[in-house]
């Protein structure tokens, strides 16, 4: 083999080594994930189809191959930003656990019962990660709405968007119990607490 | 014979030498970024900036005076509801957009 033409191979074969790494790489690390994804997404959606007896005519599945492509698009705007009001609702929930958990030592410097704080604060973790969880179900029906082959599987697609639907309904109603928990049961507590700093009432060693 | 002085004439040429190592430098650094755009790392990092955002952003004040009283209190609970009340479901999650005809189906 001539010089110039061994060079060449070399060239070759290096410029080729990133890629194989690449391939390589991906095909250890995410293969399976991967593969778990599709599957999980498939059985979501079967489950989906299952639940809200998707059927559609003729016309319905032409009309869904060819307007399907600009509602993805739409949904993943929904989605990111779904991302965005998360983030934002997440530091706000954050403040008020952090607030609650300042009274709360005030509170025990002057030594008070704090129980009633404590309950509250409580109430607000739970109602958080109740919120997390619908958010985060929300989050993976728009994914799947985004990931279907809207064109080949037309009643996926629409198996899908319910899915998104009623993942929505359960995001709005876990974002309305915080609410009403801050404009019932906050102002309960405080008016309670109040109530205890002005008669000296609740205090825990007996003064 | 006069190919030969062609190789020899190319292979000392150092433009010729020069291009061949940009050209595998190129090649090289094309790999890497690939491999960076595909690795988890660029997942990661992304991860941790949102975060990073997260926790930079700066909390709405909250009166965190030592002294506590009925005006702290109610200074607070009126502040809890304010940021509360600032997050509107109808505009973070409306039902709207997700209808047929808000997605053009």
């Amino acid at each position: 083999m001539k010089r110039s033409e061994l060079f060449v191979s070399v060239v070759f074969i290096l410029s080729a080594i990133p890629a194989v790494l690449v391939s390589a790489q991906t095909d250890v690390s995410l293969s399976d994930v991967g593969t778990y994804s599709v599957d999980a997404r498939t059985a979501r959606i079967a489950a989906l189809r299952e639940q809200y007896r998707i059927k559609l005519s003729d016309k319905e599945r032409e009309l869904v191959v060819t307007r399907c492509e600009p509602a993805q698009t739409s949904l993943q705007k929904i989605a990111f930003r779904l991302n965005e009001t998360h983030i934002a609702r997440t530091v706000t929930y954050d403040d008020v656990i952090g607030s609650l958990d300042t009274v709360r030592t005030l509170i025990v410097a002057k030594q008070i019962d704090p129980s009633n704080i404590e309950l509250l604060t409580v109430e607000y973790q739970l109602k958080k990660a109740t919120f997390e969880i619908a958010v985060s179900d929300y989050q993976t029906a728009l994914e799947d709405s985004i990931q279907v082959d809207c064109k080949a599987q037309p009643e996926d697609f629409r198996a899908a968007l319910e899915g998104v639907r009623s993942a929505r309904k359960d995001v709005v109603n876990s974002s309305t119990q915080i609410t009403e928990l801050t404009n019932s049961n906050l102002k309960t507590a405080f008016d309670t607490l109040k109530l205890k700093l002005g008669t000296g009432d609740g205090v825990v060693d007996g003064k | 014979m006069e190919n030969k002085d062609d190789r020899i004439l190319l292979r000392n040429n150092p433009v010729f030498v020069i291009g061949i190592a940009c050209l595998l430098a190129i090649l090289m650094f094309s790999g890497s970024l690939l491999a960076y755009l595909h690795s988890d790392t660029k997942k990661t990092i992304e991860q941790i900036q949102a975060n990073n955002l997260r926790s930079i952003e700066t909390p709405k004040e909250l009166p965190l005076s030592a002294e506590l009283n009925d005006a702290y209190l109610d200074q607070l609970e009126t502040n809890i509801q304010t940021q509360i009340s600032s997050h509107s479901d109808e505009t973070d999650y409306s039902s709207a957009e997700l209808t047929d005809s808000a997605l053009g189906l």
